[in-house]
């Protein structure tokens, strides 16, 4: 397919087009001219407790689509907030506000209605929580709830995100079986599947791994890297190494502000900013 | 992370590999030295197994980033070329021995001057590797190409040698081997200004590993 926006140079400083552009169509980054933007974040701030507590400081980033994106940062520097941002989830939190931007495809996420924006925008959490209903349900849910009825259609989707999630041989007999009686490793790739079954064109992760075992973080691992060349992905770990591993791009917070945001391999390498230097090698924490 | 107690073993190996170089060539210059105060080359060799077993015990337990990784890697590879080194040390000083045996004695002007250059080659690329000097490191790879056309004048020199002096069979060979580990340690002082610049910068040999 001709795609004549290839090499079109993103102009940063335009208004926001409110047009929501195809996949293809997505513009390339100035920084990283190979890069399709998939969200940009310009000027962003975030407030907790009627703007007394400021949680994100002026955020500027983008984040390029079918890569994987790892925030990493002390406890505390924003990570999380910032990851709850791009689906709005935020807003939940009472007394928050913020200011500046988030685009989504080019459209600033607040023009779409959060049901919307989180169909196209997943999330995978620090704990597996399956809905409390079968293995089959759980993953049909969200397009049963987008108001697909056509069983033959729910099955082929159902089996497509479990064969996808690798879990689909694991389970296939017992798809009747609640979710919550797999495996903290197979329920967090059943989430993971619940969440692809939306065909989702981003999916978040907020520490996918932290409450598994070695070898269910290794699965899930391989699995975050396969899972890139359909969809764009943006991981909070604590874990460097995780970082160092799975990432394309690292962005690096501390404080609520973003120190630095690089190709992962140079992050980790030579970093440009002492305080990512610093932290890395666990001069500070 | 013990990378700082690495460091200072590493520094304490360049330093004896240092000084047993420049005691091996004034054995060679002045034959009146003891050869027997020279060289310890296990002593060397055991620096080399120290420093490689803390270099990957400190990459397992602390799987190190940035800096910590270039140093790590970077003394795990510097202590093969400085082990080397203080082989060649020992060499300098069985030639010599050897040579020493022989009615001849002769000096080749050119040979002493590579020496002299060889001797500071080491001196400068230990000097960057300690200090991270890099400019200092790219003035030892440089100097690399005198030390080879040297040794080539030198290889085409002793036949020439051999037939005015009527030289001893045997004692051309000893000074064709001598030749040889003076052009090698020059080498090997270029690898080490090689692995000063990548642990200062990640680049090696132009390629940026890390």
């Amino acid at each position: 397919m001709l795609n004549l926006f290839k090499n079109k140079k993103k102009d940063v400083n335009s208004d926001v087009n409110n047009e929501m552009l195809s996949n293809d169509e997505l513009p390339y980054s100035n920084e990283y001219p190979n890069e399709q933007v998939m969200f940009e974040v310009k000027n962003f701030n975030f407030y907790y407790d009627k703007k007394s507590k400021l949680a994100l400081k002026d955020i500027n980033l983008e984040i390029f689509k079918n890569k994987v994106t790892a925030f990493i940062g002390p406890s505390g520097c924003g990570k999380s907030t910032l990851l709850r941002c791009f689906d709005r989830m935020n807003e939940l939190i009472q007394d928050s506000s913020y200011d500046g931007q988030i685009l989504y495809k080019n459209k600033e996420i607040h023009s779409f209605n959060t049901i919307e924006l989180r169909s196209k925008v997943g999330m995978v959490f620090q704990q597996p929580n399956p809905f409390p209903m079968s293995i089959y349900n759980n993953v049909s849910y969200g397009p049963k709830c987008q108001g697909l009825k056509d069983k033959k259609e729910l099955d082929k989707i159902v089996l497509n995100s479990l064969k996808d999630v690798g879990l689909y041989d694991e389970v296939s007999d017992r798809l009747n079986i609640s979710g919550s009686s797999l495996s903290g490793g197979q329920q967090q790739r059943l989430c993971i599947a619940r969440c692809i079954a939306m065909s989702p064109d981003v999916i978040l992760m907020d520490e996918p791994t932290s409450a598994l075992d070695p070898i269910a973080t290794q699965k899930i691992e391989e699995l975050i890297k396969k899972l890139k060349e359909k969809y764009t992905i943006i991981i909070v770990t604590h874990n460097m190494q995780q970082a160092a591993r799975i990432s394309d791009y690292t962005a690096f917070f501390m404080l609520g502000e973003l120190v630095e945001f690089n190709k992962t391999e140079e992050f980790f390498a030579r970093p440009k900013n002492k305080k990512s230097e610093d932290y890395i090698t666990g001069k500070f924490s | 992370m013990d990378i700082a107690k690495t460091e200072l073993e590493l520094v304490e190996m360049a330093k004896f590999v240092k000084e047993s170089l420049h005691f091996a060539f004034s054995y060679y210059f002045d034959k009146n030295l003891n050869k027997e105060n020279i060289i310890d080359d296990a002593k060397v060799n055991a620096y080399e197994r120290q420093i490689e077993e803390e270099c990957l015990l400190s990459i397992l337990k602390e799987r190190p980033f940035a800096t910590d990784l270039r140093k790590l890697t970077g003394y795990f590879k510097v202590v093969e070329d400085l082990e080397r080194l203080g082989d060649h040390a020992e060499d300098i000083a069985w030639c010599t021995s050897s040579l020493a045996k022989f009615k001849e004695n002769i000096r080749i002007p050119k040979l002493d001057f590579m020496i002299n250059e060889c001797l500071k080659m080491v001196d400068d690329s230990i000097d960057a590797l300690i200090k991270g000097d890099v400019a200092l490191a790219n003035r030892v790879i440089a100097n690399d190409d005198l030390i080879d056309t040297t040794y080539l004048d030198i290889l085409n020199l002793l036949p020439e040698l051999k037939k005015d002096k009527n030289l001893d069979d045997e004692f051309v060979i000893f000074y064709t081997l001598l030749n040889k580990y003076v052009e090698r340690i020059a080498d090997h002082a270029s690898n080490v200004a090689e692995w000063a610049i990548y642990i200062k910068s990640g680049f090696y040999k132009d390629r940026n590993i890390i």
